[in-house]
């Protein structure tokens, strides 16, 4: 009796640590996105020269959405990066930057300290953010050429990040 | 005594696994990563100022149904910012921003229904901070009442036992 019992105990006991395993790899801060395999949502930006700029500008074309702010301590490092892709897969691929709680003017110093080599965009009432489910920055979306959502990154995306969604986007999208 | 422990694992069991299916209802991935300059830490600070501005344009407008409204809406709609929070009391700029939606969207005739589905179709259920007791979902509803009734009847028969236990003995 006492070992049955001690035995149920031990069991419990695995089972907790288990879940506690899995349960703390899971970030509790991450929102979860319904929009990976759906049409993106079209979004009606304003480019920082002040020109109306549409995500539908791009059409046939894949896209990578990034959403930052300058404020945005781990956007620094990843502006490099995404700086370094925009020129890698300029031929196939829009990089497009859009400015998420942020003012254009502290944008377009950090684009003058950084670098830019790509398009970058104010969101109006953060009307795209909202469209696409953003709940912080960085955050990056990849749209194939047909228009569809293909994946949701939540942080700083890695060269090597890029490299394995791109890849794959731009294979499928040769004729 | 090992009555008392196995209990206890039940109980702890339970409550892991209820907050582990509630966790997998809200979040699964790295978050977003969000560190402010002190400047925008002083743009958070007059959000408070923007929400007034937004609840004085609907009452300039005499409109206090659509605040009323706007306001229940805003109380169920979780901040993506703060998580922890309903956009309407939220002074994040995210749930402001997301609030002047709800305004425009009911400015716009849309029903209450309409706007949870257009937050739920850019958010995911996540949105609402009252999941709808359906599906998977519906163990975050039975789980307490469950947990409350396995951890009474445990009670109960170590209390039976331990009085049982003396006439025994006797």
């Amino acid at each position: 009796m006492k070992w049955k019992n001690v035995l149920l105990v031990l069991l419990a006991s695995i089972a907790l640590v288990v879940l506690l395993a899995q349960g703390f790899r899971l970030n509790p801060r991450a929102v979860p996105s319904v929009l990976e395999g759906k049409r993106a949502p079209q979004c009606n930006l304003i480019g920082l020269n002040h020109q109306p700029l549409a995500l539908t500008d791009f059409q046939g074309k894949s896209l990578v959405l990034n959403f930052w702010a300058s404020w945005c301590v781990p956007c620094v490092h990843e502006h490099q990066v995404l700086q370094q892709a925009a020129l890698k897969y300029a031929s196939a691929v829009q990089f497009v930057g859009v400015l998420y709680q942020d003012n254009p003017q502290a944008a377009q110093a950090f684009l003058q300290q950084y670098g830019q080599n790509y398009a970058h965009a104010t969101d109006p009432n953060s009307r795209c953010a909202i469209d696409f489910g953003v709940s912080g920055v960085p955050e990056t979306f990849f749209v194939d050429q047909h228009g569809m959502v293909v994946k949701k990154h939540v942080g700083p995306v890695s060269r090597e990040l890029l490299e394995h969604v791109l890849d794959p986007i731009l294979k499928e999208d040769l004729p | 005594m090992s009555v008392t422990l196995f209990v206890g694992c039940c109980l702890s069991v339970s409550l892991v696994v209820g907050t582990s299916l509630a966790t997998d209802t809200i979040p699964n991935k790295q978050s977003s990563i969000q560190q402010k300059s002190s400047k925008h830490q002083a743009s958070n600070n007059e959000t408070n100022v923007q929400s007034t501005k937004i609840l004085t344009r609907t009452t300039n407008a005499q409109d206090a149904n659509l605040q009323k409204k706007a306001l229940r809406i805003g109380k169920v709609l979780r901040c993506p910012v703060c998580q922890g929070m309903p956009i309407a009391d939220s002074p994040a700029d995210m749930a402001q921003a997301m609030m002047k939606q709800v305004f425009v969207l009911l400015e716009q005739g849309k029903s209450e229904e309409e706007i949870f589905a257009f937050f739920v179709n850019r958010y995911g259920e996540w949105v609402l901070l009252a999941p709808k007791p359906r599906g998977s979902n519906l163990l975050l509803w039975i789980m307490p009442v469950l947990v409350l009734l396995l951890g009474g009847l445990a009670i109960f028969a170590y209390v039976v036992r331990s009085k049982k236990a003396p006439e025994i003995r006797g």
